[in-house]
């Protein structure tokens, strides 16, 4: 089957009328669980997974799509309206959000962030749709070293970007891996860390682990101050109207603010680990940063919301490359979307996209149709979402705690699911109030299983170690994870250690070597480019002396 | 006055876990077809994570103890994560207690009495807690029970 013809029945299942009313009902609880300041998208999606068991993998995926659509816009409301960032994702919009809404223009910062949260899904949706079949190719050259040090750097740079606190980063990704590991062993049945616990053969199921670890320990974060937990999470609002053509027509007029932002957060998405969060801060860093007059921001200026907003939106597509081209995910909800895949017995890996074509397209015609539900919905419901959020905290944390548990019971119908949602709720509640960071452990859970039969398969085919450094793949993956590993350092270092001078150019000088170990003629070329930036870099240090940047012109200037 | 800090009593209760973790590998059912024992995986994990452990807690060491301001008291800190502490044991309240009280009855109790420890505490906040408890669950059973067709755990006390 051709890509037009995969791709057009993946358009009949997802605008099949069940699954458009799916999607449409996902928009919608999206929306809300973004608008409340405290609830993650990330938990809104865990939420809805139990919801999507009865379903089939096209419907359940386009249903979290959808979810995941909204909650990002969601978020634009609360931060817009409150000054509370709904979402984390949604930070960097309240800086100038919240000030134009104050200034008596909520109508227009609301139609801005509608509008760059469109577009900018869109710009990335484009990306996704082009990108991924190519990327879906190299995929079909791992090999098992490449796959096992590919889970290696997804981990390590997920940890890495716990910034000072690395080292915990990099426990959690390990211990992550620790609890895929407890159960049965898949190849031989022995059973491994079950400390004699019956229950414990079958291994914890993905989706209690991640409800306990996300919204369990979330909710509870939410209402530990008993004061803040009994008021209303947003006041009353006056009735708002979104200026939708004035706001398309200034998003057209900041054309370069969009598009920089967007690629922006497709390639924050890209990369395993990394997303919204990071995505709308740096765009609004860089929109700033290009900007005549820097010294507007703040006070209620357009760039400030359409960079945020786009780029948060354009994640999702950054990230559902990695996803779909690579088997590993690109941000914590696409982690939740492998679990549902293995849910539906649809095992990740770089072969998704030639394996399960019409999933694939599935989720890409989902992402682009969520779009233009959310803005509908935007439009027409945009009073009802705000008032969900007059909700006391303490009554919504309590329903979706007992929802965790039906929903939790209703995967393997075992009690037993019950508990592991309890103890790692407690975990992860741990686990947030001790700074360790969650998401490379539920990485290190996702990908645990993948990582341990790659690296079986490996030593089963030939015992010889070197091979991790031998293959091209393999030996550029290893290569990004200790450039990831020493990043932090780096970045810390950087006024004070001569060495901080070599690493950005030692960078590309690295990966020219894989590169240019792999056959054809493209990635020789991609190497050379490599090798010449490498070069210019060096060329630039030595010209400047060896000096080393001062703390000032680090804070002003960022990085190369 | 100096004290241990949490991170190095956090990396010290870490390097037991590992080394529980990586004794109990050594009780390994021996499988004769596999060619690659399945004890390799667990402890190249459990010694990475060991060896993690080590170094946060000599990081942690080095870093040294915050001095308190206030010297910790239990009381202050159950006073302080009351509510956590109510949930969380509810919650487990509600699971010993799934086997006789059922889906539903256990939740609609669970969510009531949670809302009454963390709430709001007069008559007409219980009356409300009462109503969001009995509607909540009983829909969400609903849809499950005959919607979607999963048989939720009944108790003894309110069967099908």
């Amino acid at each position: 089957m051709d890509v037009l013809e995969n791709a057009l029945l993946a358009l009949q299942a997802v605008a099949h009328p069940h699954t458009f009313a799916l999607m449409t009902i996902g928009v919608a609880a999206g929306l809300i669980a973004g608008a409340i300041p405290g609830f993650t998208i990330t938990m809104a999606v865990v939420l809805t997974l139990p919801f999507t068991f009865g379903m089939d993998a096209i419907r359940g995926l386009s249903t979290m799509v959808a979810v995941f659509v909204g909650g990002l816009s969601g978020g634009l409301m609360a931060s817009v309206l409150t000054g509370i960032p709904g979402t984390p994702s949604s930070v960097a919009t309240t800086f100038d959000g919240h000030p134009m809404a104050k200034s008596g223009r909520p109508g227009l910062a609301l139609g801005l962030g509608v509008w760059s949260s469109f577009f900018g899904g869109m710009i990335s949706c484009a990306f996704l749709i082009m990108l991924a079949p190519s990327l879906a190719n190299i995929g079909l050259e791992f090999g098992p070293w490449d796959y096992f040090s590919l889970v290696v750097f997804a981990l390590t740079i997920t940890a890495s970007l716990a910034g000072k606190d690395m080292t915990k980063g990099l426990i959690a990704g390990v211990f992550g891996l620790l609890v895929a590991s407890i159960g049965e062993d898949e190849t031989s049945g022995v059973a491994r860390f079950t400390f004699g616990i019956d229950d414990m053969r079958q291994g914890f199921a993905f989706l209690p682990v991640l409800v306990g670890l996300f919204a369990f320990s979330q909710l509870l974060s939410d209402i530990r101050d008993p004061k803040a937990a009994k008021k209303p999470m947003v006041m009353n609002q006056a009735k708002i109207k979104i200026e939708h053509l004035q706001a398309v027509k200034t998003i057209f007029r900041k054309w370069a603010t969009l598009i920089r932002s967007s690629l922006i957060g497709i390639f924050i998405g890209i990369l395993p680990g990394a997303g919204g969060t990071i995505a709308n801060i740096l765009a609004y860093d860089q929109a700033k940063k290009a900007s005549d007059a820097p010294e507007r921001f703040g006070t209620g200026v357009p760039e400030g919301i359409i960079a945020p907003e786009s780029s948060n939106n354009a994640v999702e597509g950054g990230a559902l490359i990695t996803m779909m081209a690579l088997g590993i995910p690109g941000d914590v909800v696409t982690a939740v979307m492998l679990g549902a895949l293995l849910i539906h017995n649809i095992a990740p890996s770089p072969t998704f996209i030639s394996t399960e074509p019409v999933l694939a397209y599935s989720i890409m015609i989902a992402f682009a149709i969520s779009l233009f539900i959310m803005l509908g919905l935007q439009t027409v419901c945009l009073r009802i979402f705000v008032l969900v959020t007059r909700v006391q905290m303490y009554r919504l944390a309590t329903v979706i705690l007992a929802y965790c548990a039906i929903g939790i019971f209703a995967l393997n119908n075992i009690t037993f699911d019950l508990w592991t949602l309890f103890w790692f709720g407690i975990i992860g509640y741990a686990m947030r109030q001790f700074g360790f960071p969650l998401a490379p452990m539920i990485l290190g859970v996702v990908l645990g299983n993948n990582a341990e039969i790659n690296l079986i398969r490996a030593l089963a085919t030939d015992t010889d170690l070197m091979l991790f450094l031998t293959r091209p793949w393999s030996l550029f993956f290893i290569l990004i994870a200790v450039f990831s590993f020493a990043f932090p350092w780096y970045q810390n270092l950087r006024t004070s250690r001569q060495w901080t001078l070599l690493f950005i150019p030692c960078l590309p000088l690295a990966l020219s070597v894989p590169l240019f170990m792999m056959s054809g003629w493209v990635r020789p070329v991609v190497a050379l480019a490599l090798l010449a930036i490498g070069c210019w870099l060096l060329w630039r240090r030595h010209r400047s002396g060896w000096r080393l940047p001062t703390p000032a012109e680090v804070k002003v200037y960022g990085d190369d | 006055m100096r004290r241990i800090s949490a991170d190095v009593v956090i990396a010290l209760l870490l390097l037991v876990i590992c080394a529980v973790f990586y004794a109990e590998t050594f009780a390994y059912q021996r499988v004769h077809l596999s060619i690659i024992g399945a004890k390799l995986w667990p402890r190249v994990v459990v010694a990475v994570l060991g060896m993690l452990a080590a170094l946060y807690l000599y990081q942690s060491v080095r870093a040294g103890a915050t001095p308190w301001e206030t010297p910790w008291s239990l009381k202050a800190w159950l006073h302080e994560n009351r509510n956590v502490i109510a949930c969380f044991a509810l919650y487990g309240l509600f699971l010993v207690t799934l086997p006789w009280l059922g889906m539903l009855l256990g939740g609609i109790l669970f969510v009531f009495a949670t809302l009454a420890a963390i709430g709001h505490n007069d008559l007409k906040s219980h009356l409300v807690h009462a109503a969001i408890a009995v509607v909540s669950i009983g829909l969400m059973w609903s849809v499950f029970t005959f919607a979607l067709g999963v048989v939720l755990p009944e108790g003894v006390i309110l069967p099908r």
